[in-house]
């Protein structure tokens, strides 16, 4: 980490609490980095009108402790699949599904990333190994199917069973 | 961040109002405070967006998707803030975050034709011909004689021109008997391949009226 | 996040004063439990949907009905006219005077009311984002079975064409060369709209197949006992080159037989087919130019002293053929005309590989070289090899040639210079094919290595045969190689794990060969020489 004193951004989320972060935190956020960079640095706190302040505060722990993370590549997208997340990163998602909801519409909202598909992935993994019924119990979905529709849809699925 | 349509409405007001603050200060040459204004535009309506018709290789589709009229001026105004912006970044000569906001733009409204010219200008002067070659002739398809869209073709051949010399520059006593046999056959091929296209662009020609160069101002 | 947070603002003022008056209420004793509702109850319940009344009437002592209505009636408007701080406390304070039992009550009432239906809630851009990381098919599907909401965002071809890519399953495979349009598999109807759910279910049956399952589709018995030398499978052919002068020629949809080809007066050593035109060459020192539907010999082309050992098309107009008399030579196949002569090696030409208007030759002589067809011009000698080369690849940019002298090496067919000496196998390499950065090479010393070129390193080896490896192919996912050993398997190129054994043993591989669903492996069991084609296609029942 640099000793030199970093100059501070601020941030507000939507109920209007006002977040200190150094810059290279907030540039985590590809939003926040191109508005930085194309307006330089200004005292004016930046408004955050879609993230509320609790999930501001994962946010900001998040791109905090990845400050220093190089800028991912893209085409190692596809290389990478929803296992490979470390202890931290995985540490970082236990939260309740609500949480989760929001920090990745946050994700998204201030275009990190790396934030976006980790938590992604953390959902994807949820879902995996999972039977119907399971995935059911896990998100509280009904099953608003109609038996036929059942049926028809189980044939639909034969092929990749007992392979 | 619930998708209430009344929040979602009342964000892309603001959204709408910063961008105007934005097109003022363009207007007056004011490029970095029109710059604060549009992501100050975006900072209110980035992730509202909820594209029901994103899903484009979509197979069967049991019924179109329904249109939502909120949704559809969300992503109209993101891609014109996005491609405002990008006007901004060309007139400060980034050219390749302006191709990043022009592809912003495009995501949000495909049609957007200012972006997609925007996208051509930031392609032609960062070097990359052969994109530059395939936005320009989508932009003649729809704009035939239009006069800004004329005037970046011709940017383009200086461009490759220019390009041209260099490569044979650094090439030059490496393969210099080679070369020129070659070259003559090259250049020939390629002044074929522009009178085809102007005269395919002429017959392409139909109502739509010579314009100005319009795509320097702004999409209100 | 919390429902709260949208209604939190306004009527603040009149809500201090409402608050003070439902308070003391509280205090009243509620009573202890609910008789009718067990928390085992709880468990089994299905999901709670909000319902109106969230504690029906209970008729518990001193407590009448209506009243206890009433009371629910304020609890709650009071409730709602509290700010997001007030309610906290309030609520707070009623779970600190709930037992365990109630506590775990709250607890499994809550916790579905927790849960997001993710994909359905979220953009459908961050929901597909979501099913991007998943890359087995079979929790997609069985999340398909969910909900019909999950159905529907599951049938968007955005997920499967990602799947595609990330199980290598391209549209149309470089690699293998194209299917025949076969009557069943595919109407017309179909292949104009294409769908990557039905291309990926259709590749990964076929995948699957390959692994463990697949059925012979035929097995032909030879009643002689000819070694097979040479072996086509591509379009619609298989082709068989035999010692016994003969080339055998069966439909690659079927395995059925169809023709031989009868003419060579010595064995065929070397062949290659496109469409209808055949080139064949052999130990008669004749090059032979077929015509497949005819089965009529169109030229024989006379020059070479010795043994024809190497040939390969350019198109259907040139050919290239190598000889034991150390030269190659370049015909005109529809004209019957030689068009050069390629004369420098000193000893035999064992192995060739042409790509655009180069040919690359491998030989006796320790050298390879590099020609011009056109001008028939040589322009490079490659020289390094201790030993002879037995085999040779070439992608038009780089050369590979495996040796004798139990190395392989990589030169540049622009400069001529050698790029990298592939050192690992203990004896001849005599098999090789390129693809891409990815080099697979087989030797007589049983094993198999799979080389990265981008750093000429070794990446995989594997132990893979008992005696010589005398055949192999690969393509993006598999290996599959025949050895002296009577064995042909299946090996993952990924990992170099052994998947499986393709056919019962044999005495020796011959050769064989594969494409994206067929695979033809000529051996020798019980002395006989025998073909199997085996069938890995998805069975449309």
């Amino acid at each position: 980490m640099s000793t030199i004193e970093q100059k501070k951004v601020k941030l507000t989320s939507s109920e209007g609490t006002e977040f200190q972060v150094e810059r290279s935190v907030a540039e985590r956020s590809v939003l926040l980095k191109n508005m930085l960079e194309d307006v330089g640095e200004n005292d004016m706190a930046i408004p955050l009108p879609n993230v509320t302040g609790p999930i501001l505060t994962k946010v900001i722990d998040y791109c905090t402790h990845h400050r220093n993370d190089p800028i991912q590549n893209h085409d190692d997208d596809l290389k990478k699949t929803s296992e490979d997340i470390d202890d931290w990163d995985a540490e970082f998602c236990k939260v309740d599904q609500g949480t989760l909801f929001e920090l990745i519409l946050a994700a998204n909202y201030l275009d990190i990333k790396p934030l976006l598909d980790l938590t992604c992935k953390t959902v994807a993994n949820m879902i995996k190994n999972k039977s119907p019924e399971e995935i059911r119990a896990t998100f509280n979905i009904t099953n608003d199917f109609t038996p036929e529709e059942e049926e028809q849809v189980r044939k639909e699925n034969e092929w990749c069973e007992e392979r | 961040m619930q998708s209430s349509n009344t929040n979602n409405e009342e964000k892309l007001a603001a959204g709408k109002q910063e961008k105007d603050l934005g097109n003022e200060y363009f207007k007056k040459g004011e490029v970095t405070e029109a710059l604060r204004h549009y992501h100050q535009a975006l900072l209110h309506l980035h992730g509202l967006q909820n594209n029901k018709t994103f899903a484009v290789f979509r197979k069967e589709q049991e019924e179109e998707p329904k249109k939502d009229p909120i949704q559809e001026e969300i992503m109209k105004t993101t891609s014109v803030i996005y491609s405002n912006i990008a006007a901004c970044l060309i007139k400060n000569q980034k050219w390749s975050r302006a191709i990043d906001s022009a592809n912003k733009a495009l995501k949000n409204d495909p049609d957007n034709t200012k972006a997609l010219f925007r996208r051509a200008q930031a392609y032609i002067n960062e070097g990359n011909t052969t994109r530059a070659r395939e936005d320009l002739e989508k932009l003649s398809a729809k704009n035939p004689e239009d006069a800004a869209v004329k005037r970046e073709w011709h940017n383009l051949r200086l461009k490759d021109k220019e390009q041209d010399e260099k490569q044979r520059r650094d090439l030059k006593g490496m393969f210099e008997r080679k070369w020129k046999s070659e070259e003559k056959e090259e250049g020939e091929k390629k002044s074929e391949n522009k009178d085809e296209k102007l005269t395919s662009t002429a017959a392409g020609s139909s109502k739509t009226s010579a314009m100005e160069p319009r795509f320097i101002e702004l999409d209100e | 996040m919390l429902k709260g947070r949208d209604t939190e603002d306004s009527s603040l003022g009149t809500s201090n004063s409402q608050e003070k008056q439902t308070l003391p209420i509280m205090q009243r004793p509620i009573p202890p439990e609910i008789p009718w509702v067990t928390t085992t109850n709880f468990h089994s319940l299905p999901t709670p949907a909000p319902s109106p009344q969230l504690f029906p009437p209970v008729n518990a002592e001193g407590f009448p009905p209506s009243a206890q209505e009433e009371f629910s009636r304020t609890v709650r408007m009071g409730f709602q006219n509290m700010d997001n701080l007030q309610r906290q406390r309030l609520l707070a304070e009623l779970l600190n005077s709930c037992n365990t039992e109630q506590l775990v009550f709250v607890s499994n009432y809550i916790s579905p009311r927790l849960k997001r239906d993710f994909l359905k809630d979220l953009p459908i851009e961050l929901s597909l984002h979501i099913l991007s990381f998943i890359n087995d098919p079979k929790t997609l599907s069985r999340a398909s079975s969910v909900s019909k909401f999950w159905r529907s965002l599951l049938n968007d071809e955005f997920t499967w064409k990602n799947l595609c890519v990330r199980h290598h399953f391209r549209r149309r495979s470089s690699a293998a060369p194209k299917l025949p349009p076969s009557p069943t598999s595919e109407s017309p109807s179909r292949i104009n709209k294409f769908s990557y759910k039905d291309h990926f279910r259709r590749r990964y049956i076929v995948e699957s197949n390959w692994k463990h399952g697949g059925r012979t589709l035929v097995t032909h018995i030879s009643p002689d006992t000819g070694v097979v030398t040479s072996l086509q499978m591509c379009q619609s052919y298989i082709v068989v080159g035999m010692d016994n002068k003969k080339i055998h020629i069966f439909d690659v949809s079927d395995g059925k037989y169809i023709k031989t080809l009868s003419g060579h007066e010595g064995g065929v050593w070397a062949l290659q087919y496109m469409d209808e035109v055949l080139v064949s060459g052999g130990c008669d020192r004749e090059v032979r130019v077929w015509d497949i539907i005819t089965a009529k010999c169109k030229h024989v082309l006379h020059g070479h002293t010795s043994t024809v050992r190497s040939l390969k098309m350019k198109d259907k107009t040139i050919a290239v053929s190598g000889s034991r008399d150390a030269t190659l030579r370049v015909w005109n196949i529809e004209e019957g005309l030689l068009l050069h002569l390629l004369a420098g090696h000193q000893a035999s030409v064992r192995c060739m590989e042409i790509y655009g208007d180069i040919v690359v030759s491998g030989s006796y002589d320790c050298s390879a070289r590099v020609w011009d067809i056109v001008t028939g011009e040589c322009l490079h000698v490659l020289q390094g090899h201790y030993s002879q080369i037995y085999s040779i690849a070439f992608d038009g940019e780089k050369i590979v040639t495996g040796s004798l002298d139990s190395t392989a090496r990589v030169w540049s067919r622009q400069t001529g210079f050698c790029l990298g000496v592939l050192q690992g196998h203990t004896s001849l390499v005599g098999q090789l094919q390129l693809h891409e950065s990815i080099l697979v090479t087989g030797g007589s010393d049983g094993a198999i290595r799979i080389w990265d070129l981008d750093t000429n390193r070794c990446v995989q080896h594997i132990a893979a045969h008992d005696n010589s490896v005398t055949c192999l192919q690969f393509d993006e996912k598999r290996i599959v190689s025949g050895g002296n050993d009577g064995h042909v398997k299946l090996w993952d190129i990924e990992t170099g794990d052994f998947i499986r054994e393709m056919t019962s043993a044999g005495n020796a591989i011959w050769r064989l060969a594969f494409q994206e669903t067929k695979a033809v492996v000529l051996l020798q069991r019980e002395g006989k020489t025998v073909m199997e084609v085996l069938d890995f296609d998805a069975q449309e029942s």
